[in-house]
């Protein structure tokens, strides 16, 4: 089959020669797609609208042997909330930055596909003091489909239900006070494992029953991007984009 | 099959050109070999001449041969008002619809997270030290009407807007996904004509 259709979300585009571009899509049942679309940088280009980062849209392929060609395109959702608002646009940027390291080419990735989807619905309509909570609960979702996700149940040596515990990085959850011995943990109040818990488990649009203090917030945020760079190897470019447009409201 | 050492460096060279990839590589090495070698110097001394007299405009950032370029130190323009474009190519395209008759200011690319591209790759230093020193009432954001291009001007205006300085956009009319430097000149006219504040 040379022609396919495919829906998807646009995750990162560039320029090709004179004006075309390299789109890579996250789709359900072909995992992540590197296609070109012709023309796109010419004003009246019909795949220019489709072709924006972030978009969700009903592609139509042609299978090429090196990159594959997009011949059509329908939008489904433009997440035009993300276009408006600088905060909403780099948490999407952070999404997206995941999304495509973890996806494979031509591999199933209904689940991550979800995610991504859920997310940037949440980040388009959430209000804007809850995006950082909307980031760490994709990081537990992304944890979850790449086959990481912590253990915050049980002790992960011996079982143990109950605490007090640390969280080791390296152990892959938490760890109680028998089995601790050597490991280098951090120490966690059980408000912190509380929380991290109902994040796993919470929908986003229930995110807002979440009350969290700015420090606890902190925490949980440091614990979980250094969780998600040790097991997935990768440092996201975009968080230096998200610390600086911070420190740009606060001044 | 291997090729030779110089073909291959050759190659390996192109593949560094945006948009270049290791089949364009091969076939552009093949097209310059094939080239008489007055052409080739004529070629190689153009580049070396370029990138030897070539350098940024100290004060807006574009592409000169003399430092400050023409337009910065023209009496012609109006010092009031900076138009900020990502590519020396679209103060080519602004000068063409002959509507502007400000400053510039080039940034050399649009924010970019997922590339690393902010505050340290921009040229957005540069800008922020022609604000602060003084007799800017307005910047015109006129980068590329595509998600990238937006999200540089809402970047900007956060960046600018404490500076007491107008941020303003180019009206709509530009379509969603195209460059400045396509757009017909009497679009980039009325865009600019129907700029508004962000
Ligand atoms: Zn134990
Ligand atoms: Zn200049």
């Amino acid at each position: 089959m040379a022609y396919y259709q495919s829906e998807g979300i646009v995750l990162r585009t560039y320029d090709l020669g004179e004006a075309d571009r390299i789109v890579v899509i996250l789709s359900p049942e072909h995992g992540s797609i590197r296609a070109v679309a012709k023309g796109v940088r010419r004003p009246r280009s019909k795949l220019s609208a489709v072709i924006q980062l972030f978009s969700q849209a009903s592609f139509m392929l042609y299978r090429g042997r090196q990159l594959d060609t997009i011949t059509q395109g329908e939008m489904i959702e433009a997440f035009r909330p993300l276009r408006l608002d600088l905060d909403r646009m780099a948490s999407a940027a952070y999404v997206g930055e995941w999304a495509g390291l973890v996806a494979r080419e031509r591999q199933l990735a209904v689940e991550l596909y979800q995610l991504v989807l859920t997310a940037l619905t949440a980040l388009c309509h959430s209000p804007l003091g809850q995006l950082d909570m909307v980031l760490r609960r994709f990081e537990m979702g992304l944890l979850e489909v790449s086959g990481y996700a912590p253990q915050l149940r049980r002790c992960v040596h011996c079982g143990q239900k109950v605490g007090p515990f640390v969280f080791s990085t390296s152990d892959g959850g938490i760890v109680c006070n028998e089995c601790k011995g050597t490991v280098k943990g951090r120490t966690l109040r059980p408000v912190i494992l509380a929380q991290l818990q109902a994040l796993r488990k919470l929908p986003f649009s229930r995110l807002g029953v979440l009350r969290i203090h700015a420090a606890a917030e902190k925490e949980i945020a440091s614990l979980l991007q250094e969780f998600l760079q040790y097991r997935l190897e990768f440092r996201p470019k975009s968080l230096a984009a998200l610390a600086e447009i911070r420190n740009l409201k606060e001044e | 099959m291997m090729y030779p050492g110089p073909v291959l460096r050759l190659m390996e060279e192109l593949t560094k050109l945006p948009g270049v990839g290791p089949k364009t590589a091969q076939r552009l090495a093949f097209h310059l070999l094939k080239q008489e070698t007055e052409s080739i110097q004529q070629f190689a001394q153009a580049l070396l001449a370029a990138k030897d007299r070539i350098r940024h405009c100290s004060i807006c950032q574009n592409l000169t041969e003399d430092d400050p370029c023409r337009l910065c130190v023209s009496s012609e323009r109006d010092q009031d008002i900076i138009c900020v474009v990502e590519e020396p190519k679209d103060v080519v395209a602004l000068e063409r619809s002959s509507e502007y008759r400000g400053l510039y200011h080039v940034l050399h690319g649009a924010w970019s997270p997922m590339d690393g591209v902010g505050l340290e790759t921009l040229r957005v230093k540069e800008l922020l030290g022609r604000i602060k020193a003084g007799g800017v009432k307005e910047v015109i954001v006129a980068t590329n009407a595509d998600v990238e291009g937006e999200a540089t001007a809402m970047y900007l205006a956060r960046l600018l807007k404490p500076l007491g300085v107008a941020v303003t956009r180019l009206a709509h009319g530009l379509p969603m996904g195209s460059e400045l430097d396509y757009a017909a000149d009497d679009t980039i006219a009325r865009a600019l004509q129907g700029r508004h504040e962000i």
